[in-house]
């Protein structure tokens, strides 16, 4: 027997029945989502900024004023680095800020989930320097569940909810921002 | 860092005992170490407070993921079918090891096959269990841990302390001097910012030159084949999305039936770890781009078997967010080492002796069973009862030591025989009255070593309720 | 109603005082309270040491003394616990105790005053600071309260009833439920460790000024007292059951 039988046969003698819940389901508390959600990404270290669409890049030009090489993968911004499916991790490594759109975004916490199709290179949301997503407020939920509820997990290869800049408290629990990924984020809720 | 105490019994065969209260000893023995500690891991305990009571629906949650936990693990077999098929359908290469050693073969031969020489590796608690590093450096692979803890740890020559937090151990200077040493930072530089940043440059560098990548895994999901990975520094997808090549180690207990199942899981995880609100990178991996490889690798080592014991599968639902850890009093004083086994702690301690109930026969007793573990659990594992429970199994599987054994006789008998125990507490008094203090406090007498015994009262309340009916003041 | 009173056997040798003041507060609110003088010991340290075999016999003398009593009250939450928890299960033939399983007719003294007798004052008086240990088995095996850990709101019956103390003053503590670290054998196996907690217990009540350390398990304090006295410190220990008797 090859260990994958090996484990499913003595796996299978330990079967028992439990019953498997119901997804749940939890209103959210008073008051305006959108709001709870601008107040979640300022806890997580993030930048948030409530505008309109075509404002978008004026904000990315003040706030990001130094940043040369920029890539961006949505037309609210226009980049500075051709980014492409194959970029070598030459390309990949330079950039500065990088620029998408998420699916969506969760106000218990201030994440946003961002997928393949928004990225056009995985490795480029976490080499960058800088981070900044753009989602739209009427696709903000409230909580995880409602998110995934919201969302197909394996529609695209790759999937990830992004929750505040790059972060690590492994020397003495201080927290330093910018471990190996972005040192900031900013994002934007538009209408 | 002092590691656990380890030496040979001669009692039955002679393995090596790990001796928690001889390491703890040593560890509480730096007073203002054991503070420091203490102090740091309860600041952890106190932020998971706040972020538990921001989640009005917190106990609820707490149920739900422990009956997903339970229903899974009981139909493990069909579940595990069902991923290895959909993820196989997504480009998935899926891999079985019964054991670790078969784990670390396959690790390294997807390597060798592909002429990988350079791997990061984000943190797994599996390849530390498995001891993969070391297997694959025989292999002339150069394996670099890129989270920051674990970077520590690897450049040290050290072993996690703790399964969140694996330097927890450590104080800045102490890693100031170590990245001096090997990174040729500032001497005596010990500021957090500066040493993350140092180690961010030399680690960036080796990011992109890796030939491969490995990760743990915390969810994986049975209706879609596809994995989550839970990480704060982002160095789990630097090293996947760069490297052509990612390797994903996972335990079997890790799988849950449906997407939906990690609101749940994800809404407990990182609350109950370090206070977040959710951890900043929740990657769910299901395909491959174009060209590239995932490899996945799930584990049995032990688990099937755990699975078996009525008493203690419920070990498997742990989610691995160290909160028993940080709440645990005894932990917080006596260090992660002094477990001597892979994950330390309460939780640790229910884990460890289904592998070698023998050598981790003390762990269980490292514990005061006042319970805060349990209630901590975001899975809800009755972790203290299982300490209470693998006591006992240790009594019936003939591993106690003598002395023990025979303590335990005589108590059983003049605890649990109303004359005997009259018999026996008069002598206690006749002896704790006339004896001189230095007879009384001598050095086996460990109570005394730091506390007074009680005060004899003139006679016990047995003798007042007999003399006077219960009446008399 | 028929109350047996069950006294841990350190208590009977070494605390006196304390099954004294349980007996006199159980006949303050009317209980027919008796002391089965032929009992010993709940079983507990040997089970707890890993020998639940060992404490056959201790199960066997707790039954025999205890079947016949309508409620069996104990001044120790630890106790009850273990009689709760693992004493095997028995239901006696005897009318009219025989209605349910002994062990769910043993309880804790508090949560006796609490759920049974319904006390609502106790006429006691202490003009002291008062630190409240909340012994873990009473915390949270018996859920005498709802513990730090655990997101409820939960009345903590023994909090309450020493709040009908007049005079009382309860200190805040900066952990308000950690454990001492007695834990029966582990106070002597673990030496290093159960010292050091005690010592930090004892810190957290005398930084907040407590002139008295109070709580439902003399084990607990029994370890507490023997680290202050060696450090002679002033501060005074006292079960719940003295304070609520008006003792103290």
């Amino acid at each position: 027997m090859n260990s994958r039988d090996q484990i499913l046969s003595r796996v299978g003698q330990h079967r028992y029945d439990s019953p498997l819940p119901d997804l749940p389901s939890f209103d959210p508390p008073e008051g305006s989502v959108i709001d709870a959600f601008g107040r979640a990404v300022e806890t997580t270290a993030g930048k948030y900024v409530n505008c309109y669409a075509d404002e978008v890049a004026a904000h990315i030009g003040r706030i990001h004023s130094r940043a040369d090489r920029i890539a961006s993968t949505t037309g609210l911004v226009n980049g500075t680095v051709d980014l492409r499916d194959d970029s070598g991790s030459q390309v990949v490594g330079s950039i500065e800020l990088f620029v998408c759109m998420a699916e969506l975004g969760v106000a218990e916490n201030g994440a946003v989930w961002i997928t393949d199709s928004r990225l056009r290179s995985r490795a480029a949301l976490f080499a960058t320097q800088h981070l900044a997503v753009v989602v739209r407020r009427d696709s903000i939920v409230w909580n995880m569940h409602d998110a995934y509820r919201r969302i197909t997990i394996n529609k695209e290869g790759f999937g990830v909810f992004v929750c505040g800049p790059s972060k690590t408290a492994d020397i003495e629990q201080s927290l330093v921002i910018g471990a190996h990924g972005p040192r900031s984020l900013t994002v934007f809720a538009i209408e | 860092m002092s590691s656990a105490v380890v030496e040979s019994d001669t009692e039955f065969v002679a393995l090596p005992v790990i001796h928690h209260a001889r390491a703890a000893a040593a560890f509480t023995s730096d007073a203002a170490r054991t503070d420091w500690h203490d102090e740091s891991l309860w600041l952890v305990r106190k932020k998971r407070d706040v972020a538990a009571a921001a989640v009005p629906e917190w106990e609820e949650l707490r149920a739900l993921a422990s009956a997903v936990k339970e229903h899974t693990l009981g139909r493990l077999d069909e579940y595990l079918v069902q991923f290895e098929k959909n993820a196989t359908e997504n480009g998935v290469h899926v891999h079985w090891a019964a054991d670790a050693d078969e784990h670390n073969r396959i690790v390294a031969q997807i390597l060798r096959e592909r002429g990988a020489r350079r791997l990061v590796k984000s943190k797994s608690m599996l390849t530390e269990e498995c001891g993969l590093n070391g297997h694959l450096e025989a292999d002339g692979v150069e394996v670099v841990d890129t989270d920051l803890g674990e970077r520590i740890i690897q450049l040290a020559g050290d072993t996690p302390s703790h399964i969140v937090m694996p330097a927890i151990h450590y104080k800045k200077e102490e890693i100031g001097t170590l990245f001096n040493r090997t990174m040729g930072t500032q001497e005596g530089s010990a500021d957090p910012q500066y040493l993350t940043e140092a180690a961010r440059a030399d680690l960036r560098k080796r990011f992109f030159a890796a030939d491969a990548s490995l990760t743990g895994v915390n969810f994986a999901v049975a209706e879609t084949g596809g994995f989550v990975v839970c990480t704060n520094e982002g160095n789990a997808d630097l090293g996947v999305h760069l490297a052509p090549i990612h390797i994903a180690s996972m335990g079997i207990e890790k799988l849950i039936p449906r997407a939906d199942d990690l609101g749940i899981f994800l809404r407990l995880l990182a609350r109950s770890a370090t206070g977040q609100p959710l951890t900043v990178y929740s990657s769910h991996f299901h395909a491959p781009t174009p060209g590239r490889e995932i490899h996945l690798v799930l584990v049995d080592n032990g688990r099937s078997e755990q699975l078996g014991r009525e008493a203690f599968a419920a070990g498997l639902k742990c989610i691995r967010c160290g909160a028993c850890m940080n709440t645990c009093p005894v932990y917080r004083r006596s260090g992660g080492h002094s477990y001597g086994s892979t994950i330390p702690g309460p939780i640790g301690s229910i884990l460890a002796p289904n592998r070698d109930m023998k050598k981790y026969r003390e762990l269980p007793y490292a514990s005061t069973l006042c319970g805060s573990c349990t209630d901590v659990c975001p899975v809800m594992i009755d972790i203290h009862e299982q300490l209470y429970a693998w006591r006992q199994e240790e009594t019936r599987a003939g591993v106690q030591p003598p002395f023990k054994r025979l303590s335990m006789l005589f108590a059983g008998m003049f605890l649990g025989r109303p004359r005997l125990y009259r018999l026996g507490a008069r002598l206690m008094r006749f002896a704790l009255s006339r004896l001189p203090r230095s007879a009384i406090y001598n050095r086996w007498n460990a109570w005394g070593r730091e506390r007074e015994l009680p005060q004899l009262p003139e006679e016990s309340f047995r003798d007042w309720y007999v003399r006077t009916g219960g009446t008399s003041e | 109603m028929k109350v047996g009173l069950f006294i841990p056997c350190y208590v009977d040798q070494f605390y006196p005082q304390v099954a004294k003041a349980t007996l006199q507060l159980l006949r303050k609110f009317d209980c027919d309270v008796e002391y089965p003088t032929n009992q010993a010991c709940c079983g507990q340290p040997m089970a707890n040491a890993g020998f639940q075999n060992r404490a056959r016999a201790a199960h066997r003398s707790f039954e025999k003394n205890f079947d016949r009593f309508d409620y069996v009250v104990s001044p120790s939450g630890s106790c009850v616990l273990y009689v709760r928890d693992h004493h095997p299960p028995h239901i006696s033939a005897e009318e009219p105790a025989g209605s349910a399983d002994l062990s769910e007719r043993t309880w804790e003294l508090c949560e006796f005053l609490t759920d049974v007798v319904g006390v609502e004052s106790t006429g006691a008086t202490c003009s002291r600071r008062v630190g409240l240990h909340q012994s873990c088995h009473g915390l949270r095996g018996l859920r005498l309260g709802a513990g730090s850990e655990r997101q409820l709101q939960a009345e903590n019956k023994v909090r309450s009833l020493l709040e009908m103390v007049d005079g009382i003053t309860l200190v805040d503590l900066d952990r308000p439920d950690e454990c001492c670290g007695f834990g029966g054998t582990f106070a002597v196996t673990e030496e290093a460790v159960s010292v050091r907690m005690g010592t930090d217990r004892l810190a957290d009540h005398l930084s907040h000024r407590a002139e008295i350390i109070t709580g439902t398990d003399m084990s607990c304090l029994m370890h507490l007292e023997g680290l202050a006295r060696r450090r002679s410190e002033s501060v005074s220990f006292r079960h719940v059951a003295e304070i609520l008797n008006g003792d103290v």
